[in-house]
């Protein structure tokens, strides 16, 4: 008999380029059958990227002889799930259904599953209690999904539903008759479905097409057959590999077989452990003989192929390049049950070992997953300073991923990860998911997030784009939040842009007719493009979802509508995109009674992005970097490369956490033959010892991801046990010379703290009009006025801002000098009801926009009413006149030819019976004290006396000093009345702290208006605001750390 | 254990104790006195008893402490792998207080590799993330979306928010049936308004202790004026009256008042007036009841 030609490439060697040489030396056929050329032969290899690498170096190798490639076939392998590569077209069943349509119809199947539940028998919750396992659409999308899975697994390893009812022990069953009600759906409807539709099962199609292969293969032999680089995971590829493996002229080159185990190790893999007598029922089969790295190349050996691991030949260099590495992973990883030998070795040959095996391996400890991608990063970029050096980080974890190639932007080298991006996370996804998010209801924070994307045009170019929503937020969404929808914000535009004034903040004023333009051209844009998709419209009622997201398509391609003369070519991920919803629009996913999966408008964005996230964008061949690659696990098992960063080496990324899902447990899952979880421990664990071979190997790990403690890779726990702490320490220290790196990559230079700032603009800069607030804060913070009046500068509102205690105080000024001014001389009867009927006018607005502001305001001001009308009419009683709002404003001449104009708006000057004029405050916020008024920090009431005193108020004059006076509302009391007067141990009268505060004025004015002096900021730290808006812009917060201390007096 | 550091025989010997799985044990001691310890040494010791390592649940308050706890057993087990028979023996004997027998050395050596492919991993856990994984793997039986999250920190404050905004509107309506909501908001709303109210809320529902229970409720009035130091029937107008006469009593006042005339500074006056006016004045009248 001849013996089945059966290989094995040793980790740590380049695989494809070995491959190629024995297919091109003749090692694989033996010179079998005489005559036949490469040409003749047929290739597996698990993907087709891996078939096309193949190819090129095959082609590399032919010199420039035009050659003919042998026939190159992918086996579709892949981690879970489905394969898209599966030679599908070779099976005679009919054809498999598109994937977006299975999962979506299971998706309606869940839905009706649940709405359809009978409660009595099954569910045990109260009536009225809603079934939420469903919660929401996207719920349902992820139950199909898992659902799928199982289907799947079932198909995979050939298994019957009917096994399931069985494999229910019955003292679970009434636990279990829940789930098994559930999985009905893919064992009783689903059959039906795919038959109605003249399709087949995609895992079923595959094992068919698989074994039609195999049939194919025993039958009429051809050239060579050759099958490279599977584990043989999937049963079907398994007997695929084996029927290549017992004809004369095929042969099978296996990834990694471990010929370094001891015999002992070797038998404890799998066979041992599922004959052993010390299996417990509730804990499974030993579950460590799957996660052993050479699980399924061992089951494939003596199960499918029925050969002794000493049959198997070596392909490669005869050098013993790698074998201490190899002999040291084996050992580390060797089955559990015989880790008892490790303590057979002596500690100093274990040291000899660790030193020569694990010479050239570098262990990263990093504290989090920041400082390990900058680690990373470092580590690739070292490679690329040696010409011609390839370096490849090899990981599970796609955030890792995303950091260390954002980290790798440092210098310009830009790589993707080939191990590809999820649509949901690629910029059209995104976009997408911003559009129904913004559908919704258009909040203003979510129309400027979708407007902020760069793909969104409407027809625009970009740059217009960007303009009109500039002048729309300026316009329209900053500030008091406009009434919901684009309908709403439409009037808020138009409202606002009617009252424009000068009290509007001074960015909105600053805002052209052409800006104002734009903006409404860009609402009405937007209107047109959510026409048919918009959650205002739609809101009430259950909805197609699937339906719509036509509707969103549609208002997508409004939203990237290129402008007229400028058309543009669709990327890759928008590519996708439109495939995707292409395939939404071409899913028949309903029943005979039409329906679809259904959800309500706000469920959909989570529905849409649960279908945009299960699909992978392949990377783009361009993007990728020559030398530099970062790859998932799938794409670096023919991995050929100088350096390996391993990444992620943490419990539940690498290996990934084993979960049964919530259909079956893992006693469960045994009893049916289904492979447990452990069985991708098993092939990351062969990941890991593949990539691990490399002789030039770095690992990393962090101790903390998303601030958690991590416990560290079992693969890595392993290794520290065998090789002890010295060899271990030594490993460390080898990587933590990249941390190292990095933190001094990110170690900034040291930067003197600023000086308080004191700017000199000139004097021709400072303003000849203030009011007198503007003057106390010339007093407290001049930098403030620098930067208000000279720079003209103004902060943005915040984006629709709820009401805040400041607008509060607004409605209640107002209100007041409503009512004052209706009638100025005499109160009438009914005050109390005219003063009411002011307060529901004034709080209605915030009582439709926000009643639960409005709960808490309006009873205050209820309480207010009645105390402050008592005030009222005792004020009134030797009141001649009052009068609201009154503006002032005096000007002086400060230096020759110059004036300077003081305004200011009282909010009631009174006119006595004696003659005396009173000015009146109404402060809903903090009243300053006599003191801080004396001082001269508080200088508005002594300035507003100023002006009177000057005749710049219409409303009245007087040359005496006027009473003044604080109404002070909220707290407590309700209403509290203050006069200003001189603190104690001040000997000044009044008239005396009016005259002081007039001539301070003016000395301040010629200051700054004569000889220029530099505005500085808060030069009296304990009399500032605790937070003013241009505190940024000075650096408080650096300069106030420096110690710089304050000098100067207030007015 | 911090090599060095002599731990008492007394201590040694309490801590196996406790950590002898044999025993229901309840360990009370300070920080540092190697609690933790204990727990590993009883997880190791069930593990060195031939307890599958999958049947055992060791809950903690802290993810730090569960991370801790899983290293520090993953450490100690391969500690072992590699120690020589004698000083394993000894390392064992330690723990266990008895020579071990030698095929329990063999044991011991396996129990590393074993403990860490524990399947689904060694269930060292938070209470958190052990309820959080029992709902994921039975969603159907408890009810709950089968791949529910748990609510980060400012969902949970956004959503709490729209309830409380939910409360105050059905308070201010005076929606009927919920009369008793619009009174507790008349009460309240004297006293609290704007952010006061909404932190005084949100403690309220943080501790769900108020109780709807009458007597429940009386108990715990009870309990806090116990702890403020007043009496059964002391009330608000009680303490004003202590404040104000407990001290100088108002039959003095009248006299303090003509001594103050007697400076003939205007500001005693006026005190001197107040004084008067107060004296006077009739007994305040008994207030509201404090709590």
């Amino acid at each position: 008999v001849q013996q089945a030609r059966v290989f094995t490439i040793p980790p740590g060697l380049p695989f494809l380029p070995i491959l190629a040489d024995a297919l091109t030396g003749g090692e694989l056929s033996d010179g079998w059958p005489a005559g036949s050329s490469l040409a003749d032969s047929t290739i597996y290899l698990p993907t087709r990227r891996a078939g096309r690498a193949l190819a090129h170096l095959l082609a590399e190798r032919s010199g420039r002889r035009a050659i003919l490639l042998p026939r190159i076939l992918p086996l579709g392998e892949v981690d879970e799930g489905l394969a898209t590569d599966a030679p599908s077209e070779r099976s005679e069943l009919p054809p498999a259904i598109p994937p977006l349509e299975r999962r979506l119809i299971l998706t309606r199947l869940v839905q009706r599953w649940a709405a359809e539940i009978d409660r009595d028998r099954l569910l045990r919750i109260a009536p009225g209690v809603p079934f939420t396992v469903p919660g929401s659409p996207a719920d349902a999308v992820a139950l199909a999904g898992d659902l799928e899975a199982l289907m799947d697994a079932l198909a995979t390893e050939n298994v019957d539903w009917s096994a399931l009812e069985d494999a229910v022990e019955i003292d679970l069953s009434r636990y279990f008759r829940l789930t098994l009600d559930f999985v009905r759906i893919a064992h009783e409807h689903w059959p039906a479905i795919l038959a109605e539709r003249g399709a087949s099962d995609p895992a079923r199609r595959r094992n068919a097409a698989l074994d039609a292969e195999a049939a194919r293969i025993a039958e009429a032999p051809g050239g060579l057959i050759v099958a490279a680089g599977s584990t043989g995971s999937i049963p079907s590829t398994a007997r695929l590999l084996a029927a290549i493996a017992g004809q004369p002229n095929g042969a099978v080159v296996l990834p990694g077989l471990d010929l370094d185990l001891d015999e002992r190790g070797w038998r404890a893999i799998g066979g041992a452990a599922a004959t052993s007598s010390r299996r417990r029922p509730g804990d499974g089969l030993d579950p460590g003989v799957y996660g052993h790295p050479q699980f399924l190349l061992k089951q494939l050996l003596e199960r499918y192929l029925g050969l002794e691991r000493g049959q198997v030949r070596v392909l490669g260099p005869s050098e013993k390049a790698g074998t201490e590495r190899r002999r040291l992973l084996s050992d580390i990883l060797r089955p559990a049950d015989t880790t008892d030998s490790w303590a057979d070795t002596s500690p100093f040959e274990r040291l000899v070992l660790a030193r020569a095996g694990g010479d050239g391996i570098a262990i990263i400890e990093a504290a989090d997953e920041r400082e390990e991608a900058l680690a990373i990063a470092v580590a690739l970029r070292e490679t690329l300073a040696e010409p011609g050096r390839r370096a490849a980080l090899v990981t599970p974890d796609r955030n890792l991923a995303r950091r260390v190639a954002a980290e790798l932007g440092r210098w310009g080298v830009q790589v993707e990860d080939t191990a590809g991006l999820s649509l949901a996370d690629s910029p059209a996804g995104r976009l997408a998911r911003l559009a129904a998010e913004a559908a919704i209801d258009f909040q203003p924070a979510a129309i400027l997030a979708l407007l902020a994307h760069p793909l969104v045009t409407l027809g625009w170019p970009r740059a217009q784009t960007e303009r009109a929503t500039a002048a729309l937020e300026i316009a329209a969404l900053r500030g008091p939040a406009p009434r919901p929808g684009l309908a709403g914000l439409a009037t808020a535009l138009a409202v606002r842009r009617d009252a424009r004034s000068g009290r509007d903040p001074l960015p909105r004023r600053r805002l052209a007719d052409e800006d104002w333009d734009l903006a409404a051209e860009l609402l009405d844009r937007l209107a047109r493009a959510f026409a048919f998709f918009s959650g205002r419209e739609l809101d009430d009622g259950v909805l197609d979802l699937v339906a719509l997201a036509g509707c969103h398509g549609h208002a997508l391609n409004e939203l990237t509508a290129p402008a007229p003369d400028e058309p543009r070519e669709p990327s890759t991920d928008e590519r996708a995109l439109d495939a995707l919803f292409d395939e939404l629009a071409s899913a028949a996913v309903e029943d005979g009674l039409g329906r679809s999966v259904l959800g309500r408008f706000g469920e959909y964005p989570a529905f849409f992005a649960s279908l945009a996230r299960v699909r992978v964008l392949a990377p783009e061949p361009r993007a990728t970097h020559r030398r530099v690659k970062i790859l998932g696990l799938l794409e670096a098992r023919l991995l050929d490369t100088d350096r390996v960063v391993l990444g992620g080496l943490d419990e539940t990324i690498w290996p990934p956490a084993a979960e049964t899902d919530a259909f079956l447990n893992r006693p469960m899952r045994v009893k049916l033959g289904l492979t447990p979880p452990e069985r991708r421990i098993g092939q990351t664990a062969h990941d890991f010892v593949q990539a691990l071979a490399v002789p030039d190997a770095i690992v990393t790990r962090a101790q903390k991801r998303e601030g958690k403690p991590t416990v560290p890779s079992r693969f890595l726990e392993r290794m520290r046990a065998f090789v002890g702490d010295a060899a271990w320490s030594e490993m460390v220290a080898r990587g933590s010379r990249y941390c190292e790196l990095g933190a001094r990559l990110d170690h900034p230079a040291p930067v003197a703290a600023p000086k308080r700032p004191a700017p000199r603009p000139g004097a021709a800069r400072f303003p000849r009009r203030l009011s007198v607030t503007a003057i106390e804060t010339l007093v407290r913070d001049p930098y403030a006025i620098y930067a208000r009046h000279v720079l003209r500068l103004e902060p943005l509102d915040r984006i629709a801002v709820p009401p805040s205690s400041a607008d509060r105080g607004t409605i209640i000024h107002d209100i007041l000098a409503g009512f004052a001014s209706r009638h100025p001389d005499i109160l009438p009867p009914e005050a109390d009801q005219l003063l009411l009927q002011l307060g529901l006018d004034a709080f209605r607005p915030i009582e439709t926009a926000y009643p639960e502001l409005h709960a808490l305001w309006w009873p205050a001001f209820e309480r207010f009413m009645p105390v402050f009308l008592d005030w009222e009419r005792e004020r009134r009683r030797d009141a001649v006149a009052v009068h609201v709002e009154s503006p002032g404003r005096v000007e002086f001449e400060f230096a020759p030819g110059e004036t300077f104009a003081l305004t200011g708006r009282a909010d009631r000057i009174e006119v006595r019976a004696d003659g005396r004029v009173a000015i009146v405050d109404y402060k809903t916020g903090v009243v300053p004290t006599n003191k801080m008024v004396a001082v001269g920090f508080s200088p508005q009431m002594t300035l507003q006396a100023a002006i009177l005193m000057r005749g710049g108020f219409h409303a009245a004059a007087s040359p005496d000093p006027p009473e003044l006076l604080y109404l002070k509302i909220g707290g407590k009391e309700v209403a509290t009345e203050r006069a200003v007067e001189p603190p104690k141990g001040d000997a000044r009268s009044m008239a005396d702290i009016v005259a002081a505060h007039r001539d301070g004025l003016l000395d301040l004015v010629r200051q700054y208006g004569v000889d220029g002096a530099g505005y500085l900021s808060r030069p009296y730290p304990q009399y500032a605001r605790t937070y003013a808006p241009y505190d940024h812009l000075a650096r408080v917060k650096e300069w106030s750390l420096a110690g710089d201390a304050a000098e100067g007096a207030p007015l | 254990v911090t090599s060095g550091l002599v731990v008492p025989f007394a201590t040694a010997r309490d801590q196996r104790r406790a950590a002898d799985p044999a025993a229901s044990a309840w360990v009370s001691a300070n920080a540092g006195s190697g609690k933790t310890k204990v727990l590993t040494d009883r997880v190791i010791r069930l593990l060195l008893a031939g307890t599958p390592p999958s049947r055992i649940l060791c809950l903690t308050f802290t993810k730090a402490a569960a991370a801790n706890m899983t290293i520090r057993v993953f450490e100690q087990l391969g500690r072992w792998v590699t120690l020589d028979d004698l000083k394993l023996g000894e390392t064992l004997a330690e723990l266990t207080g008895e020579r071990p027998a030698p095929a329990l050395l063999k044991a011991a050596r396996r129990l590393f590799a074993r403990a860490i492919e524990t399947p689904g991993g060694l269930k060292l856990e938070t209470i958190h993330a052990f309820c959080e994984r029992v709902l994921h793997l039975v969603p159907f039986e408890a009810n709950v979306p089968a791949r529910f999250a748990v609510l980060d920190e400012s969902k949970t404050d956004e959503l709490l928010a729209l309830a409380r905004g939910r409360v105050l509107i059905e308070a201010a309506s005076g929606a009927p049936g919920r009369e008793d909501l619009t009174a507790a908001m008349n009460v309240v709303g004297l006293d609290a308004s704007g952010d006061t109210l909404t932190g005084l809320l949100d403690a309220a529902v943080r501790h769900e202790g108020v109780p709807s229970d009458p007597d429940e409720l009386r108990l715990r009035i009870a309990r806090l004026r116990y702890a403020l130091g007043l009496a059964a029937d002391e009330e608000a107008g009680d303490i004003r009256r202590a404040m104000l006469e407990d001290g100088i009593r108002p039959a003095e006042w009248p006299e303090i008042a003509r001594e103050l005339r007697r400076t003939r500074s205007s500001t005693d006056a006026k005190r001197a007036d107040a004084l008067d006016a107060a004296a006077s004045a009739g007994r305040p009248t008994r207030g509201s009841r404090l709590i």
